[in-house]
């Protein structure tokens, strides 16, 4: 069970993210770019807008504010390097590399550091040239004591066998002045009882309870997110009548008892039932066009 | 830029019978996100099978008998998206069907993927494989991959975090960018720690390593020629 806070965190206002083509080369210029159209060159589509300079592309979502700055000759290309930095060395790095851009959150910790394998086998089928091509450290900003988590709420490093950064996501919205007092916290047992309500209600006959988090809760690159507001995150393994299928499921609910708004992102809308199909020969084949090779 | 063919296939919704598992969320707009992206970026999409409409026979070659139909199906199209539950034993991948029609479970020692159409394969599943090692990848994938290029899947069991997931990747793939990579950055999650893995094959180890690294839908017609070599890559 996660340790709570003695007092409890409030409920932030999220600043509106300042996104445009003038934020956009601003951002630029922070990675030492150039940032002009004559250096440059600036595409958009509905989500995104993107500033490309050499070999850089710096990537800004219109929804939440987030961004992405990757060398596209270098991030998870295979180099035939092997990156040997250990975790903490690549910690170290990374907090340098956001230092130096003036990114490295007020206080954060390590949520986690991971690794892009590759491996090959051949006709003897033993595993060849096993190498990490990068090593990604993901910090979490912590806000009052509390940190952020979800699919927000993280700074991510991503370093090669030199140490030099390939790529840096960066998804942490700015907390803006408190919009609410949380008079309570749910107690974690109060998320667990309520994840195990909805899986009832899905048929999970067997459900092994494997985390619980108190998070703020940030959502991801494309949504928009007015608040930031305490959560508990609830991680489980379900098991199916046949204990050989099992999957991952992740609970996400309020853990104030005055929370504002919706917490997660709302579910996309869904189509209607298909109609029954028949059966081969049937007319409800679609029709196919051509198939190429 | 090439354009290929899409089917989908989903289940969210289980009964309660001899093929009932736990009810799934975000089957749907993962498998259809992935093929309306694919849509919007040019190409045709061919079938959406979802929950009793998905079936085992869909997959199953028809050379290992009981009504196999994928040369109509999963292996019509170049890029077939599976979402749905997935379970690995016996050095056998198996998915889940709401519907016994002809089986509730499609078992991957029934499949010859690639044999006419298939190019890719999402397997947007748990225990796509069981871990990275030789064994678990080639004893498992070295058989079925009978002329795919590519399968995408996951080690271990992952956890939907995301309505999303499929249709940024079909955004992806279906622009034009290198599959393997695309499919591990839109899968990858540092927060619940998942691990996102894809399976290249080639008749050698540099051709099977080209693909991992560098294949794009452009390569439609590069054809595997044998899947002596696997080349794999993934995020943990």
């Amino acid at each position: 069970m996660p340790e709570l806070p003695g007092s409890p965190p409030p409920i932030f206002t999220l600043r509106a993210p300042r996104v445009n083509e003038r934020a956009l080369l601003d951002l630029a210029h922070t990675f030492k770019l150039k940032a002009s159209e004559q250096a440059g060159s600036t595409s958009r589509d509905a989500s995104t807008f993107t500033y490309s300079e050499g070999a850089f592309d710096l990537t800004l979502h219109r929804a939440s504010g987030a961004f992405r700055f990757k060398d596209r000759t270098r991030w998870q290309i295979d180099h035939r390097s092997n990156v040997e930095l250990s975790d903490e060395d690549a910690v170290k790095l990374a907090r340098i590399h956001l230092s130096r851009y003036k990114l490295l959150p007020e206080d954060s910790k390590v949520l986690r550091v991971s690794r892009l394998h590759v491996a090959t086998a051949g006709p003897d089928r033993k595993m060849q040239d096993h190498r990490v091509i990068d090593v990604a450290v993901c910090l979490q900003p912590v806000v009052r004591g509390v940190p952020v988590d979800g699919p927000g709420g993280k700074v991510i490093v991503y370093l090669d066998h030199e140490g030099k950064m390939t790529c840096l996501d960066h998804i942490s919205r700015r907390p803006g002045p408190v919009y609410r007092k949380v008079t309570r916290l749910h107690s974690p047992e109060h998320a667990v009882d309520a994840a195990k309500r909805t899986w009832a209600a899905r048929g999970v006959s067997e459900a092994e309870v494997r985390e619980i988090r108190l998070c703020y809760y940030e959502m991801g690159w494309n949504d928009e997110q007015r608040y930031l507001q305490p959560a508990y995150i609830v991680l489980a393994m379900l098991i199916g009548r046949d204990e050989r299928i099992k999957t991952g499921d992740i609970y996400v609910t309020p853990a104030a008892v005055n929370p504002v708004g919706r917490i997660v992102a709302p579910a996309p809308a869904r189509r209607g039932a298909q109609k029954p199909r028949k059966e081969p020969g049937g007319d409800d084949r679609p029709t196919r066009p051509h198939q190429a090779g | 830029m090439t354009t290929v063919t899409v089917g989908v296939e989903w289940i969210n919704d289980f009964h309660s019978d001899a093929c009932s598992q736990n009810q799934l969320i975000y089957m749907n707009t993962h498998a259809e996100g992935f093929r309306d992206s694919m849509v919007s970026n040019g190409h045709t999409s061919v079938f959406d099978w979802g929950d009793d409409n998905a079936w085992e026979t869909d997959f199953r070659n028809p050379a290992s008998g009981s009504g196999g139909d994928a040369l109509n199906w999963s292996d019509n199209v170049n890029f077939c998206y599976f979402a749905d539950h997935g379970g690995n034993w016996s050095n056998i991948m198996h998915i889940a069907f709401s519907k016994s029609h002809n089986e509730c479970l499609g078992s991957s020692d029934t499949w010859k993927l690639g044999a006419k159409n298939l190019k890719w394969l999402v397997l947007d599943v748990c225990d796509g494989t069981l871990d990275t090692t030789a064994s678990a990848v080639v004893d498992v994938w070295g058989g079925p991959m009978q002329g795919v290029h590519i399968v995408f899947t996951f080690v271990n069991t992952t956890s939907p975090w995301s309505s999303s997931e499929g249709s940024d990747f079909g955004s992806d793939a279906g622009s034009g960018q290198a599959l393997s990579n695309a499919w591990l950055d839109r899968t990858y999650s540092s927060s619940i720690a998942n691990s996102p893995i894809a399976i290249a094959a080639g008749a050698t180890q540099d051709e099977a390593i080209n693909r991992r690294e560098n294949e794009t839908i452009n390569w439609r017609d590069y054809s595997v020629t044998s899947t002596s070599w696997l080349a794999w890559k993934w995020r943990y």
